[in-house]
């Protein structure tokens, strides 16, 4: 021995060795996986520390797979030939991937002699490989791949925390943003932007589109560049701002994909645009529906302080941490109010990471499915576990004859391995087509899950299912194989239990698994039992309207071919007669905010005869114009006062009504009927308690009720309506009643715009009962995609409480037999198998309500109107799973009893 | 020695390495040698491949000694070059020397 010193024992993993010389010759497994440990001890660890040695080793061990199966036999030279033979001596030697195609050859034989068996395995791996190969794309995609921008980790959204109203992620004013910009030391740049949906018009069909404007550096805060073309850039200011990147689907859509248009001009609100750069196919930023990416025009720098309608995203120095720039603009927030107390006191600045605001709200449901999915993988596994135990049972006295006649242990292990590594490769390959097939599902059913474009089967999912899928084979193929390989089976044959893995230890094992299968089964049901509950509650929320019937429509005016004021008024006018005597029409309103919507505008308002005028005593509330018969049409109950009536419109008569909530929060107690109210803050007052006398207040004329303004679950904010008048914007949604189907009065009502201006682009044609079902669409989606996989649980679990039932029967048959020949009641031999199978159930039932309650802990958040511990759900989830364990276990042991006693006592 | 005895690029740092390694050639210190003074990772299996390659061809004797705690008890296998294998590395190395002789790389462009 080399020195003299003390060598320590080896901590090296010990399996990947064991995997690795299998395909190896005895004679050089020693020396090799020696080679390793040693390096291993010696060097790697020291080095590494314990998981890159470990990372390390195995490493090895799976890259030297591929060469030693390659090796060719030597010829007369015996491999490595040498003075001093290993101990172990083993018949085959060196000959080593022959014997390991015959192994395979071998166990496909085996497999398609009990189809049944195999195909069973099959499918159960192939639902669980593909499943968790599906939900692992989509956390792959969504969650874990980084922004498709460079160094993507950089990017934070920063945002105004507004404290005045609670909303810490609120947009901000082009002069803040500059503040910001100019006053933040820890980020390198920041981009401002807002959303934009022109009309465009020219060569083709009216179209709305949807688009960015922003700052000129965005695209140099985002670091990426066009596929063809340029960018624009502040040099644009100096020259000519009215230019424009396409998307590329636009691109090809609008100007046929031909290089060559880029300089010619799009039309957009009446305004030609230069279009001067195409982005590559899946860029996307803002939204993955934008379209273009255009600059601010330079009178942007004129826009006031108080006028909050900007997202800012920036790119942070190299080296600072998120932490480091939260804190940085904390202080620049701390200046502002210092500086600007008027408008900007009680605003501070948040700072989000790109990603964060992307997939916050998501990721917790992706990780919950996840996990979900890894329990319906152990389940499968438990299945074919068990499956392969019972197979490899009956092998046994195969196995021990061999082992008797002096078959290496090493090889009789190879061979069953194999058997389980055959069935996990096509069980993988099964999954991978499920798991495509899922996921194009998937698409369809949740189109607005973020960065969904960048979900598929990439190699890092594919990596994952081949982990998976070695998992597998470890989980269900290892333990069976060595069980049956064991060197004292001879023994235990002898001793006349008639399959060792029959015998006491293996029972328990194929029990324990189906408890295990059962416990798990119930955590899926009873969080798609709760998530279910969920969206029964949000379903059951009212709404405040009535939207069966209802259509519909957004129309956007642009400003070019309406530039007054009172053109849109008599436009929108006219449009409302005109589609108001269409046929199947009942009725028709217009307003500016549809309920369950984005577009609401929120303002300060004041009540007369109240105090004080300062900032924090403003109201903020929802305000929203409509025209006359807005709320008959919408079916909003009249709770007080009156609704408007076409007078209404006209000035100088100034009148609002308001909803309930509105009036509960800020009227409680008294009548708000009468009261004078003005729209505005601070502004609209010459000193602090003297208003501006030459604007007008408005009177209170009406109570409504409550309609929630963004999703259902929030409830309803307060809300004020007033009557649509000119002036009061350039874009409506007209709302329908149809007398039957709204769908078949949507031809006629685009027709009757069209009749009046016939480029005008209509957008955003629907039913209004869509927008409810979008407000409940993710509790829907949830309780859909647990579900599925909660009875798929189920249904695996049942087929392995089936399947051991079946077990246990065939192995009784005799003492079965011999029971009906002595004239026992077959209801007492189903009853009897019953009781195991009872017993097993029952307590797999009380370990799975223990998990399902913490687990139902960690979804608490996508919960609505329902307890984590909700015990209908629970008591409910268990009841269906006892009746299908039931009925699972009842079945074989019906078929036990109409055995014919011969029959049973003459089998084997 | 047969005419065909040039190595491939594996086959000669393999050897080269048994010889740097001299003493002290096994396994371990083998792939050690080739992963240092190459830079690229090697897999012990693809070593133990090629050594076993290069012993059938006759250019290597190998031995087993030295078991010990660290390898759990398994011994150590150890290499020399035999003549044979030494005549293979010099024809080698002269034919690499014959296919160089007057070369000159322009690194920026590729022949005219």
């Amino acid at each position: 021995m080399k020195g003299g010193s003390e060598r320590p024992a080896c901590r090296a993993p010990r399996l990947p060795g064991l995997l690795l010389g299998l395909l190896l010759p005895a004679g050089e497994r020693g020396a090799l996986i020696g080679d390793l440990d040693e390096e291993y001890e010696l060097h790697v660890r020291p080095r590494r520390g314990k998981w890159g040695a470990d990372l390390w080793y195995w490493r090895q061990a799976l890259a030297s797979l591929l060469p030693s199966l390659r090796r060719r036999r030597s010829p007369a030279r015996s491999p490595m030939g040498d003075t001093t033979a290993p101990a172990s001596s083993a018949p085959n030697r060196g000959i080593v991937m022959d014997s390991l195609k015959l192994d395979i050859r071998v166990g496909l034989r085996a497999l398609l002699l009990r189809p049944g068996f195999t195909a069973i395995a099959i499918v159960t791996l192939a639902l669980g490989i593909g499943a968790n190969t599906a939900i692992f794309s989509v956390v792959n995609g969504v969650l874990l791949q980084p922004l498709p921008y460079p160094e993507s980790e950089e990017l934070m959204t920063v945002w105004l925390d507004n404290r005045l109203q609670g909303w810490p992620q609120d947009v901000t004013s082009y002069p803040a943003y500059l503040d910001w910009r100019n006053g933040s030391t820890s980020f390198a740049d920041m981009s401002a932007w807002t959303f934009s949906r022109p009309s465009l018009t020219g060569d083709g069909e009216p179209e709305r589109l949807l688009g960015l404007i922003a700052s000129p550096n965005l695209f140099s805060v985002l670091d990426v560049d066009t596929l063809h073309g340029r960018v624009f850039t502040a040099s644009d200011w100096d020259t000519d701002p009215n230019v424009v990147v396409l998307d590329h689907g636009l691109w090809q859509r609008r100007l046929g994909g031909d290089p060559a248009a880029l300089g010619a001009k799009l039309i957009l609100n009446g305004e030609p645009f230069t279009v001067i750069g195409v982005m590559r196919p899946g860029f996307a930023f803002g939204s993955e529906e934008a379209q273009f990416w255009r600059p601010f025009a330079p009178d942007v720098l004129e826009s006031s302080r108080n006028q909050l309608w900007l997202n800012v995203v920036g790119r942070l120095r190299d080296g600072v941490t998120v932490a480091a720039a939260r804190a940085d603009m904390d202080q620049v927030g701390l200046r502002l109010e210092r500086e600007y107390p008027d408008s900007s006191e009680g605003y501070g600045v948040t700072v989000v990471p790109l990603h964060e605001h992307l997939v916050g709200e998501v990721d917790t449901p992706l990780w919950i499915l996840f996990g979900a999915v890894g329990l319906v993988m152990l389940i499968a596994c438990a299945n074919v576990a068990n499956m392969t135990l019972a197979r490899a049972a009956g092998r046994e006295s195969e196995v021990a004859v061999r082992a008797a006649l002096g078959a290496d242990r090493r090889r009789l292990l190879r061979q069953l391995l194999t058997e389980s590594v055959i069935l996990s490769m096509l069980g993988g390959v099964a999954g991978l087509l499920l798991a495509a097939g899922g996921l194009r599902l998937l698409r369809g059913l949740d189109p607005d899950l973020p960065r969904l474009a960048e979900v598929g089967i990439v190699p890092s999912v594919l990596g994952f299912t081949a982990t998976v899928t070695i998992g597998t084979v470890i989980l269900f193929g290892l333990f069976p194989a060595l069980r049956v390989s064991r060197p004292d089976l001879g023994e235990a044959l002898k001793e006349g239990s008639r399959t060792a893995a029959g015998g006491r230890a293996g029972k328990a094992a194929r029990q324990g698994l189906v408890v295990a299968e059962i416990a798990l089964a119930l955590v899926l049901l009873a969080g798609a039992g709760l998530l279910i509950r969920s969206y029964l509650e949000v379903r059951s929320l009212d709404i405040g309207f009535q939207p069966e019937g209802l259509l519909m429509t957004s129309i956007s005016l642009p400003g070019a071919s309406y530039p007054g004021s009172g053109d849109v008024y008599r436009f929108f006018q006219r449009l409302l007669a005109d589609v108001e005597a269409l046929p199947g029409v009942e009725s028709v309103a217009a307003v500016d905010a549809v309920p369950l919507g984005t577009r609401f505008s929120s303002g300060f308002y004041t009540i007369a005869g109240r105090e004080p005028v300062a900032r924090e005593g403003m109201m903020e509330v929802k305000s929203n114009g409509v025209t006359p018969g807005y709320f008959e049409t919408m079916g909003i109950e009249l709770v007080a006062g009156r609704t408007f009536e076409a007078a209404d419109s006209a000035d100088p008569r100034r009148v609002v009504i308001i909803n309930e909530t509105m009036a509960r929060l800020y009227f409680a107690g008294e009548d708000p009927l009468g009261q004078q109210f003005l729209f505005g803050g601070p502004e609209r007052f010459v000193t602090e308690d003297e208003p501006n006398p030459e604007i007008p207040w408005n009177t209170i004329v009406g109570v409504v009720g409550d309609v929630p303004q963004r999703r259902i679950q929030a409830g309803a904010e307060p809300e004020v309506f007033y009557p649509y008048a000119e002036g009061r914007g350039d874009a409506l949604t007209l709302i329908v009643r149809a007398a039957s189907d709204p769908a078949s009065i949507a031809g006629s009502v685009r027709a009757a715009v069209w009749a009046i201006d016939p480029d005008l682009p209509v957008a955003d044609q629907r039913p209004v009962s869509d927008l409810v079902e979008r407000s409940s669409s993710q509790e829907r989606l949830n309780f859909r995609l647990l579900g599925i996989f909660a009875l798929l649980a189920a249904a695996l679990a049942a087929a392995g409480i089936y399947g051991v039932v079946s077990y246990t029967v065939s192995q009784q048959t005799r003492e079965i037999g011999i029971r009906l020949a002595l004239g026992a009641d077959a209801r007492a031999v189903i009853r009897s198998m019953l009781r195991a199978a009872l017993a097993t159930t029952a307590i797999g039932l009380l370990a799975g309500v223990v998990l399902a309650l913490v687990a139902s802990r960690l979804m608490s958040s996508l919960l609505f109107g329902v307890t984590a511990a909700d015990p209908l759900t629970f008591i409910a989830a268990a009841a269906g799973l006892a009746v299908v364990a039931l009925a699972a276990s009842f079945i074989p042991a019906r078929r036990a009893a109409r055995l014919h006693p011969t029959i049973a006592l003459r089998s084997e | 020695m047969s005419k065909n005895s040039l190595l491939g690029t594996f086959e000669e740092q393999v050897l080269l390495a048994v010889w740097h390694a001299a003493e002290d050639a096994y396994g371990m210190r083998i792939r050690r040698q080739i992963e240092d003074r190459t830079g690229r990772s090697v897999a012990i299996g693809a070593v133990y491949a090629t050594l076993d390659r290069l012993q059938a061809k006759g250019f290597l004797s190998s031995w087993l000694a030295d078991a010990d705690t660290v390898r759990r008890g398994r011994p150590r296998r150890y290499f020399r070059l035999e003549a044979a294998g030494t005549e293979a590395l010099e024809q080698t190395r002269a034919a690499h020397a014959r296919m160089w002789r007057g070369v000159e790389l322009d690194p920026r462009a590729g022949k005219p």
